[in-house]
């Protein structure tokens, strides 16, 4: 009994060394992994970072751009504003001092994805220098709109000029 | 272990971070943005091909060249696309002139225009030597 004692100690000694050993090395694995891990959380969080930098300052860019992109849409005929730009051509032949009537108004859809196309024929009457005002207006007025055909005759020698017009204006899309 | 456990906590808290930024991203839409953005970039591309071709610079450049005793009746302006996808307006004139040479005045003003080509007149407009209805027809190119 007394031989066996150091022996048992010694047994025990081993064991505990061989537990921590593995303990250590279990551990060391575990604490690896979790580095890696949180490495890989670093980089995604700093890619995350930078995403949403570029988000932000694009936002800031919208909002910076917004007045300036409301004015971009003014020079199409709105989606629900048809009628308010047909009044606003009204508007004109009277500065003008002319009779402006509307013979057709019909809208084209266009291929592209954020216009159609109004088409509108007209045909006024008044004297020359009222009518080239009124082209003028048009061709000045505050939307983006083409004169595609234009027609201005005096046939009778009469002081009243007749006139005829197609007018391409364009539309955004719903 | 207590290192273990520290970094266990800190990884939880990194894990919260990424979450947190991810969410603020899906809050701004980064996409409705790129789509404003293309939307604006369209409209100017569009708004910033506008031909220079004018109709009432145009007329006002006709009845600047017109001779005394020619009088427009009648003028038509019909912008169109040529060969080259270039902008250019047909325009044709009808009108009265007192006599021949008054009408061979205009067209020779007309010509000196750089932005009118093709001028064509009729050779049925010199028929009558007094009281000529004529017609002519021309283009109007960008200057």
């Amino acid at each position: 009994m007394k031989n066996n004692l150091p022996k048992i100690w010694l047994l025990i000694l081993a064991v505990a060394v061989l537990a921590i050993a593995t303990a250590d090395i279990w551990f060391w694995y575990l604490i690896n992994g979790a580095n890696e891990e949180s490495s890989y959380l670093r980089g995604d969080i700093e890619l995350q970072v930078k995403k949403n930098d570029a988000a932000g300052d694009l936002e800031k860019l919208i909002k910076d751009t917004e007045a300036k992109r409301q004015q971009i849409d003014s020079y199409f005929v709105g989606v629900d504003q048809t009628v308010n730009f047909v009044e606003y051509l009204e508007s004109l032949a009277r500065v003008a001092g002319v009779n402006f009537e509307i013979t057709s108004l019909g809208v084209e859809q266009s291929k592209d994805d954020f216009k159609d196309q109004i088409i509108l024929r007209g045909e006024a009457a008044g004297s020359w220098s009222g009518l080239m005002n009124f082209a003028s207006l048009l061709e000045n007025a505050p939307y983006r709109l083409d004169l595609a055909d234009f027609v201005i005759n005096n046939n009778e020698g009469k002081r009243t000029w007749e006139m005829a017009v197609l007018i391409k204006a364009f539309q955004l899309k719903k | 272990m207590p290192l273990y456990i520290l970094i266990q906590a800190k990884q939880l808290e990194l894990g919260a971070e990424l979450t947190s930024l991810k969410n603020y991203q899906g809050v701004s839409g980064s996409e409705d943005v790129y789509r404003l953005l293309e939307m604006a970039n369209q409209r100017v591309n569009f708004l910033s091909f506008r031909s220079d071709l004018s109709l009432v610079s145009g007329v006002k450049e006709i009845l600047a060249r017109r001779p005394a005793g020619v009088i427009i009746t009648s003028l038509a302006y019909h912008p169109q696309e040529n060969s080259n996808s270039r902008l250019v307006a047909g325009v044709s004139l009808k009108g009265v002139a007192s006599r021949r040479e008054a009408i061979m005045e205009f067209v020779k003003n007309l010509q000196t225009e750089p932005t009118f080509s093709g001028i064509n007149v009729p050779v049925s407009s010199f028929a009558k030597d007094r009281d000529i209805e004529f017609s002519l027809t021309f283009i109007q190119n960008e200057k």
